[in-house]
């Protein structure tokens, strides 16, 4: 590779430097998709690693998906507060999401369809509630 | 490639040692292996050693306590593998005739950290989102129970036959045997494990003096042969893995058997890296000990308590001796290493010739383990 061909660093692709990982309206994740191989990354990573392109384009991710699995969280460090549910969710475009689970942890079920929204999960660095996100059980309609 | 032989071993109890220094945690364990060895101390020539929390330059300071500095020490990270992949790298010194004589050690001090879950990486996605480890093995246990039907009752029985086991060892941290009823009406951690359920954490030290087989003689009667050593990294997947199956120990076990030419069918006596009590069944299932789902069964059987046919965990394993990070490995294999030399007293597994040490270590992002180390031992 020509040294002058070596991409710049990308702060924006640490999720915890960057508040893009969230779109308003819809409400939905914001992950990348690979221009080249079109593997679906997230959070965003700033390189394929399934093909080392970094020509990645922003992409919002499916707002459903499957709870692959779950735990309930009854010790942690601080600043977390106990209990809380953190789970896998698996959404269509073969992504696997790291999520914050709502609704009540006795109807939670293995493989049961999940949907995100938004929610007030954890601290910013200045201690105060930080705009995230989770999943919650899909609602049945009537 | 020259073959390796464990020649003397070491170990300081786990424990909550808050008022004592890394350093001071682990040379009382390098003076017992080199005591085991009768060897004095210009006889080491490097030194490899293993620490996942312990800060910078952990082998220079337990060395300088005993004046064994001047020679190569190099310092391993790598999780709960840092003292078994310590090991990989003095057996590499042995056999390609670097070094004749070398020692590795895993130290670990955790109660500088006053307690709770194993301080992960912070700038980790995961992590910084509120991931433990003991949630992300409750969430592989949560997925296996639903696939295979495992019960809160089989996972409680892990407990049972560890400290069953760990009753007979006077190294345990935890030495009072317990019931399923007991396991299960303790607290709750991560769901579905209890407190019982998840390895205490704490202090130790654990050393091993590797050399040259035809110098092997000089410093042991029973010295021991490193059949194979193998250190495996993780897949990174950002879509859907299985996490009933640990895909980085069936990969590191298949790679090691095939190194060695033997089968899960040779292996006497194993330890392996019970942090959780859902992740000793998975591995009996990764080793090849039993078929896919057919993990619980296997403990019920009793082949995997001592007296079975295949015993783990002679020691009571990381859930009842504790899990000091890189200590952990390092203790497993002075485990192993006593029992093929016929010493551990009331546990001993009779006649074991082949035995399996196993340290895997993760919690990192895309990763369902990021490191694993297995080493087969022999007579």
């Amino acid at each position: 590779m020509n040294l002058s061909e070596t991409p710049p660093l990308v702060p924006g692709a640490n999720p915890r430097l960057s508040a893009h990982y969230l779109q308003e309206a819809p409400f939905a994740l914001v992950g990348q998709r690979c221009d080249d191989c079109g593997r679906t990354l997230f959070p965003k990573t700033g390189i394929c690693p399934a093909c080392r392109s970094v020509r990645l384009s922003d992409h919002a991710l499916p707002q459903e998906g499957i709870l692959y699995s779950w735990s309930v969280v009854h010790v942690a460090p601080k600043p977390w507060i106990t209990p809380y549910v953190i789970g896998y969710v698996d959404l269509p475009g073969d992504v696997r999401v790291f999520a914050h689970i709502g609704g009540d942890p006795r109807s939670l079920r293995v493989d049961m369809p999940v949907r995100l929204e938004p929610a007030e999960i954890g601290v910013d660095a200045q201690g105060q509630p930080r705009l995230f996100f989770r999943f919650v059980p899909q609602v049945e309609v009537a | 490639m020259r073959k390796v032989c464990v020649v003397g071993t070491g170990m300081v109890k786990f424990g909550k040692y808050n008022d004592v220094a890394l350093a001071d945690i682990g040379w009382p364990a390098v003076r017992q292996a080199m005591d085991d060895a009768g060897m004095r101390p210009g006889a080491i020539e490097a030194f490899f050693c293993g620490t996942g929390l312990g800060g910078p330059m952990p082998g220079q300071r337990v060395l300088g306590r005993l004046g064994m500095t001047g020679i190569p020490i190099i310092n391993v990270e790598n999780a709960c593998s840092s003292g078994s992949s310590a090991l990989n790298l003095g057996c590499m010194a042995i056999a390609s005739g670097r070094h004749d004589v070398v020692m590795i050690m895993g130290v670990e001090k955790l109660t500088k950290f006053n307690g709770g879950t194993i301080p992960l990486e912070k700038e980790d996605w995961e992590v910084s989102n509120g991931l433990v480890m003991p949630a992300l093995y409750a969430m592989r246990a949560r997925r296996y129970m639903h696939e295979f039907g495992l019960t809160r009752e089989q996972l409680a029985s892990v407990v049972v036959k560890s400290r069953r086991h760990a009753a007979l060892n006077p190294d345990a941290q935890l030495q009072k045997e317990t019931s399923v009823e007991e396991v299960l009406a303790s607290r709750m951690i991560a769901d579905p494990f209890t407190l019982y359920q998840c390895c205490p954490t704490g202090d130790g030290a654990a050393a091993i003096i590797l050399c040259a087989e035809d110098v092997a003689r000089r410093f042991s009667d029973k010295p021991i042969k490193v059949v194979a050593s193998h250190v495996a990294s993780g897949l990174f997947e950002s879509g859907p893995r299985d996490m009933t199956s640990p895909e980085i120990t069936v990969r590191c076990a298949r790679e090691i058997f095939e190194e060695a030419g033997i089968g899960p069918e040779d292996i006497d006596v194993a330890e392996v890296h019970d942090a959780f009590t859902s992740a000793e069944l998975m591995y009996y299932e990764a080793f090849g000990f039993c078929g896919r789902g057919e993990a619980a069964q296997l403990l019920e059987s009793g082949a995997t308590s001592l007296g079975g046919r295949i015993p783990i965990n002679p020691s009571g394993g990381l859930l009842s001796k504790g899990h000091p990070v890189a200590a952990t490995g390092a203790a497993q294999v002075v485990e192993i290493v006593r029992q093929l030399q016929g010493r551990c007293g009331k546990r001993q597994v009779q006649g074991a010739k082949v035995g399996l040490t196993h340290a895997t270590g993760g919690g990192i992002s895309g990763f369902d383990h990021g490191v694993c180390a297995i080493h087969i031992f022999s007579v």
